[in-house]
């Protein structure tokens, strides 16, 4: 302004990084429990190392995502009034019962992966508390199945929400980009649907690493990187250049393209090639460049309106 | 906005009369308990644009457009935003949570969220204080330039309506579709 | 509730109102529906006043909740306000409220300006003054202490003591303000109280007036309501203002508008364009003002002014064409150069060339009650106020420092009420023509508010008194031994003030809230509990402000509730009154000249200066490097007085130095640059602000930030403080001048 007295005209970022974090914890949440739901449902045996990762990590992360979206409200306190006052109309006002019933699941999800694992001797414990574990385990047989079927669901629905929620600001030219200029099919959900499957699975690898055979996730982990790399290309096509400009450049560049996508494909595949482990670097790689996708995104559409 | 709003208020801002002399700003502060350093209204400075001497500059007030197809109460998961019976964009801060969905929906950065309440914040047409009891709002009637109308177009007689039918106007943004009830002049400065 | 937030809520007023009132921190909230219905029937009360955010003293309407003031708004009631309010008006509560105002009279207990200070009672505070004071008088005479004020009610109980003391030196802020156009008024018409009707005008050419942003709430609305109309504004001003951006601006080279008002008297008279009849029947001197400017061509002012002479006569003939209702103003803040007083009288000249005086649209005299008394078919509609009988004062021993009245010499111009600000610190340094000892200041802040800032300083420190009466810990207060509470406008009765225009219009201010700290008082109390102090106690015939205002009222025929339901009054049913709103050769019976006409030669003015005709002086042009350095008012802030308050001090808090885009890229300096700015021996940090609404050889900055005393928590140290740079000279007539100093700049 030449013209220096006056409240100038402010910009106010509403949603920062705890938002950006929590859109990564739900992708990563939901893409995990995917990860071992399905093992879980489509492998043979028992829960594997890979099936418990994923079944842990998804309601640790989905509570502490939800803990820092309660923390980012003005009010966290009246958080429970999003339960009883429900716009039918709001993405959020819907996600938040799809993400609820989301955690309770994985929740108990979790709950009944450790039990079958203590019944399978796979954790040690007291010989008591292991027959109690076997007992419950046979019992929930029919429960588990159903679980993790919902859960599919649930956790489908969580990761793609997250995408839903941003798109949904039909004012934000960013947010609402439209799939390949398809008016009514947004953009976003997709992408963070396949972010949280890569991230969910990635952050999964980690807590198994040292299994011996992870190449077929591996694979997939390379099926989605190239999906996303490929959503992204897309994503520039359809957008103004000046969002992977300015200020978030090195974001997107170096964060979300280069450290997120570009390195771990090539490392993985160069991995499953030379059948070397570095799920530890890959992957870790993978989730930063999730969570550097979320801010990239959060930020981006804010910032350049 | 709601079909069955008994009124439709509006404001219309002549820019050209503005000065950008901020008594409205102030006026808004104190009317509303506005906490320091948030405003639900702001008058910033247009240019000045140009090479010396032909320069020109303006001064453009912003606040809440009064959207009638208003994003921030579609994507409020409370409806703490809502649509009151005479059409005016309020906030239930009973209902509200602070999420802050609504201020990343609203095109024209006219929420914040107040410090102090902790809930979505920004200007009310001033209803519940003035316009309910037969006041303009507190801008407008502090308006030094005399830049400001308030009243309701859907009465024929109101001065806002006189005005609208005369008087080339435009609203900001259009192409989001909010319908703004906010309704610049540009006359004489563009 | 936590403390913190409780005095965040105290500095906007209200929100520390509901949250004390209800316990709860979500009372602070926007009113929901429900809430709503609960704030209606809470009692709220109005209270008509007026304002003092800045000396115009705006009729106000103020809104009292449970003892709070919650929302101020011009008075309805007055056509003028129209319940409109500027920023600074509105911001009231803010100030009201804020915790860093003083709330005990204090004692220096450290060296001066080192911001030691012990609170006292008031009873200490008078006693310590009243010793020390006459320790002065008794060694130096009453008249080596001197009084500085800002022209307002107030004077009456504070000069009272300087009165009772035997000074003649007393001060007011005119000389750095409008002081060269109250002379030009006073030489021109025989009276200070002249004003313009822009309302009604067609035509408006400003000088160095800034209607937008030196905001008098009537004024600035007359002139947009000119504007609405299709009125054409011009204005000359070096730097592109609010007002320029209105109009047509034409950026002039400053220290010259006085070329351009001769060439538009040349064009007029070459071009045949000025009224004739009305120069003949009501004016002398004519004969020797065309004399003067036959030489001053528009070629020649293009030269002085560097603007267009097609601009000059386009400009001149529009002018004339609108004529009677033209009016090229004659300024407010004129204290611009050495013979600034000149330029306002040649202003006044052509406004009569266009016939525009006591016709709608153009000058007029006030229509107090005595100016109505001199027309039979008005003199019934108001009576003059009444004033509280004092006894007689000693005579001042000796004259003022300031030559002020001295007849034969330009001091005979100075109005004697005045006097020339800028001689008391050149006085006290150099004990010239006779020694100063003492300054009393009240509601003034010359360290701020008058050139050359380090020397103020040092004047005040070569005093062995300096007591100021003040809301805030001012910078002046802060050199000072004694510092008074005065408490706010808002907290406070005054006596009726004549505000009359084209009517006559009394304005009551009162009480509207009790006072906030409760060891803070009003100037009538103050002076009149001092004066009984020092044994003046007979000089304050009164009981109290109520009894003051009642004796003002009798004798007008008024009672007070009148003001309690209205806040002003006007004589019902008159209409605003022109002289020739009628008759174009009605009497001017008003004109209180001795030559009974409108002095364009003043007989007066050639006595004292030996120029009763204006003379057009060529003052110094910048050089190659150097900058002249102009200054003016915020719509925000007033003068020095508001830089602290919470709400103001938020919107601006600091000022910047406007330099044009051009002539900052030669000298590599970027848009936001910290600079040094140089004026001679002084040196003034500051940002620039790089733009294109500013002559390449003028800087600019917003008067009254730079604060330095430290006590002023959130301006201090923000901002370029101009005066530290501008170095006090004074003017033919005694006016500080502010628009002759130089600047080069360098990066910081
Ligand atoms: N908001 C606000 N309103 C105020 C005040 C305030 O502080 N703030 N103060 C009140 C007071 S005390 C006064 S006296 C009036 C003053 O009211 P004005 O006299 O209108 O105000 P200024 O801003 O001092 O000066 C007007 C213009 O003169 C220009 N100027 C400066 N130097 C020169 C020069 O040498 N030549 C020319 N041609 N122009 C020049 C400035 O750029 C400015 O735009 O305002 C009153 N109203
Ligand atoms: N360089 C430069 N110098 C200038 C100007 C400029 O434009 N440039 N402007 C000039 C002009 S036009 C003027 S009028 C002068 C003004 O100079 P000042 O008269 O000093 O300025 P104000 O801001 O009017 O207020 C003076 C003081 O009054 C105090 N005050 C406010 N309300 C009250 C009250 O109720 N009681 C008491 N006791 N005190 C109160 C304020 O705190 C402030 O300290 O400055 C002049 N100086
Ligand atoms: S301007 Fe913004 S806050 Fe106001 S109604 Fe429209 S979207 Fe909502
Ligand atoms: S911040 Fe409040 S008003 Fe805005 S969307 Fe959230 S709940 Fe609704
Ligand atoms: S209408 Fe009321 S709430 Fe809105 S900007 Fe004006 S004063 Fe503020
Ligand atoms: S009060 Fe009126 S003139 Fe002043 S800034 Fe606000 S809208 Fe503009
Ligand atoms: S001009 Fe503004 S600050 Fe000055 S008295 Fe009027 S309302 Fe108050
Ligand atoms: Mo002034």
């Amino acid at each position: 302004m030449d013209v220096t007295w006056g409240a100038g005209v402010s910009h106010e970022i509403a949603w920062g990084g705890l938002i950006a974090i929590y859109l990564f914890l739900a992708g990563v949440a939901g893409g995990a429990f995917l990860t071992a739901a399905l093992t879980d449902l489509l492998g043979k045996k028992g829960p594997s190392k890979v099936v418990r990762s994923g079944a842990y990590i998804a309601p640790v992360s989905i509570i502490i995502g939800l803990a820092l979206l309660v923390f980012d409200l003005g009010r966290p306190f009246s958080f429970w009034k999003l339960l009883f006052n429900v716009n039918f109309g709001s993405v959020m006002s819907i996600g938040v019962f799809i993400i609820s019933i989301f955690t309770a699941l994985s929740v108990v999800y979790a709950y009944l992966i450790w039990v079958s694992s203590a019944a399978s001797g796979k954790i040690h414990l007291t010989t008591g508390a292991a027959q109690t574990a076997a007992s419950v385990e046979v019992r929930s047989q029919g429960l588990h199945k159903a679980v993790a079927i919902f859960g599919v669901v649930f956790a489908v629905g969580t990761a793609t929400y997250t995408g839903f929620l941003l798109s949904a600001v039909s004012t934000n030219v960013f947010w609402s980009t439209p799939l390949l200029g398809i008016q009514g099919v947004p953009f976003l959900p997709f992408l963070f649907l396949v972010s949280a499957l890569s991230t969910g699975l990635a952050a999964a690898m980690i807590g198994a690493f040292d299994s011996k055979d992870l190449t077929l996730y591996k694979k997939v982990d390379i099926v989605l990187i190239a999906l996303e790399l490929i959503l992204l290309v897309v994503l520039y096509a359809s957008v103004k250049p000046v969002f992977f400009g300015g200020n978030l450049a090195t974001l997107f560049w170096l964060g979300v393209v280069l450290i997120g996508l570009l390195v771990p494909f090539v490392l993985t595949i160069y991995g499953v090639m030379r059948h070397k482990n570095l799920v530890l670097p890959v992957s870790s790689m993978v989730v930063l460049g999730g969570v550097f996708l979320r801010y990239f995104i959060v930020y981006a559409g804010q910032i350049l309106r | 906005m709601d079909a069955l709003a008994k009124k439709h208020y509006a404001m219309v801002i002549q820019v050209a009369k503005c000065l950008g002399c901020q008594a409205c700003t102030v006026a808004c502060k104190f009317q509303n308990h506005v906490p320091e350093g948030q405003y639900r209204t702001k008058t910033p400075v247009v240019g000045p644009n140009g090479t010396y001497p032909n320069v020109r500059m303006y001064f453009e007030k912003e606040a809440c457009q009064m959207c009638q197809v208003a994003p921030c109460v579609q994507v409020c998961p409370t409806t703490a935003s809502h649509y009151n019976e005479d059409g005016v964009v309020l906030v239930d801060v009973d209902k509200c949570v602070g999420c802050k969905y609504c201020m990343t929906a609203c095109p024209y950065d006219a929420r914040f969220l107040n410090k102090e309440t902790g809930t979505a914040d920004k200007c009310t047409f001033c209803y519940e204080t003035r316009v309910s009891k037969g006041e303009k709002p507190a801008c407008v009637s502090t308006c030094v330039g005399g830049a400001l109308m308030f009243g309701d177009v859907d009465d024929p007689q109101s001065d806002v309506s006189q005005f609208l039918a005369k008087h080339k106007t435009e609203v900001r943004k259009p192409e989001f579709g909010t319908r703004p009830s906010v309704y610049y002049v540009y006359e004489g400065v563009k | 509730m936590k403390r913190r937030h409780f005095l965040k809520g105290a500095l906007y007023g209200t929100g520390g109102t509901l949250v004390a009132l209800s316990g709860v921190g979500t009372a602070m909230g926007p009113l929901t529906p429900r809430r709503a219905a609960a704030a209606v029937q809470e009692s709220e009360n109005t209270v008509y006043s007026s304002c003092e955010m800045c000396r115009n003293q705006c009729p106000v309407a103020i809104h009292v909740n449970k003892g709070k003031v919650v929302k101020v708004e011009g008075n309805p009631h007055d056509p003028a306000m129209g319940g409109a309010l500027c920023a600074r008006g509105q911001a009231a509560p803010s100030l009201l409220y804020d915790p860093q105002r003083i709330k005990k009279p204090m004692i220096r207990t450290g060296q001066r300006g080192e911001g030691k200070f012990k609170e006292v009672s008031w009873e200490e505070a008078y006693k310590y003054i009243a010793e020390n004071l006459k320790k002065v008088i008794e060694q130096n005479g009453g008249e080596s202490v001197a009084l500085a004020s800002r022209k307002g009610p107030h004077d009456w109980f504070f000069r009272t003591i300087g009165k009772a003391i035997g000074t003649p030196n007393m001060f007011s802020h005119e000389s750095t303000c409008p002081m060269t156009r109250a002379v030009a008024f006073h030489t021109t018409f025989g009276s200070e109280g002249i004003a313009a009707d822009f309302g009604n005008a067609k035509y408006l050419i400003s000088l160095n007036r800034n209607w937008f942003e030196g905001i008098h709430v009537p004024q600035t609305k007359a002139v947009m309501k000119m504007l609405n109309n299709g009125g054409k504004l011009v204005v000359l001003d070096p730097r592109f203002s609010v007002t320029a951006a209105k109009g047509e601006w034409l950026p002039v080279k400053p220290t010259t508008e006085l070329a351009f008002v001769m060439a538009m008297a040349q064009i007029m008279i070459s071009e045949n364009l000025y009224d004739k009849a009305f120069v003949e029947h009501y004016t002398e001197g004519f004969d020797k003002w065309a004399e003067s400017v036959q030489d001053k061509t528009p070629e020649w002012a293009e030269k002085e002014t560097g603007i267009p002479k097609e601009k000059i006569i386009k400009v001149t003939r529009e002018f004339a064409a609108a004529k009677p209702r033209a009016i090229l103003d004659f300024g407010w803040r004129t204290a611009l150069t050495s013979n600034d007083y000149q330029l306002r009288r040649a202003i006044l000249i052509v406004n009569m060339m266009v016939g525009n005086f006591e016709v709608p649209g153009g000058l007029y005299q006030v229509k107090a009650a005595g100016v109505l008394k001199g027309f039979p078919d008005q003199a019934g509609y108001a009576k003059a106020l009444g004033g509280v009988k004092q006894p007689g004062f000693p005579k001042p021993a000796k004259g003022r420092i300031d030559g002020t009245g001295v007849k034969g010499t330009p001091g005979q111009l100075i109005p004697a009420y005045d006097g020339a600000i800028g001689q008391l610190t050149e006085s006290t340094l150099t004990g010239k023509p006779y020694p100063i000892k003492a300054w009393l200041v009240h509601r003034f802040n010359p360290v701020i508010g008058i050139p050359e800032t380090e020397k103020t300083i040092a004047a005040i420190k070569k005093l062995d008194l300096i007591v100021t009466c003040d809301v805030y810990m001012t910078d002046t207060a802060y050199y000072s031994d004694v510092v008074l509470p005065e408490c706010t406008y808002l907290e406070r009765t005054e006596q009726v003030y004549d505000m009359s225009g084209l009517t006559p219009k009394y304005v009551l201010r009162q009480k509207a809230v009790d006072l906030v700290y409760p060891d803070t008082k009003p100037a009538w109390q103050i002076y009149k509990e001092l004066g009984e102090k020092m044994g003046y106690g007979k000089y304050f015939p009164y009981k109290d402000i109520n009894d003051f205002v009642s004796q003002q009222l009798t004798q007008a025929g008024l009672t007070v509730d009148v003001f309690k339901e209205k806040g002003l009054w006007t004589p019902p049913g008159m209409k605003p009154f022109y002289v020739r709103g009628t008759d174009p050769k009605a009497e001017l019976a008003l004109l209180a000249t001795k030559s009974k006409k409108i002095d364009i030669f003043s007989d007066e003015v050639q006595e004292a200066t030996g120029e009763g005709i204006p003379v057009y002086k060529q003052h110094p042009q910048p050089g190659e490097g150097q900058f002249r350095f102009v200054q003016g008012k915020v719509a925000v802030h007033t003068n020095d007085g508001t830089h602290n308050v919470p709400v103001l001090n938020e919107l601006m808090p600091t000022n910047t130095l406007w330099i044009n885009v051009a002539s900052a890229k030669k000298l590599g300096i970027h848009d936001g640059d910290n600079i040094i700015v140089v004026a001679g021996k002084y040196e003034h940090k500051g940002q620039a602000k790089l733009t294109e609404g500013i002559r390449p050889d003028t800087v600019f900055c917003y008067h009254g930030f730079g604060r330095i005393s430290p006590e002023l928590k959130r301006a201090y140290g923000k901002g370029i403080n101009d005066n530290k740079l501008i170095s006090d000279d004074l003017g033919v007539v005694g006016n500080s001048v502010s628009s002759m100093t130089f600047v080069t700049l360098r990066k910081a």
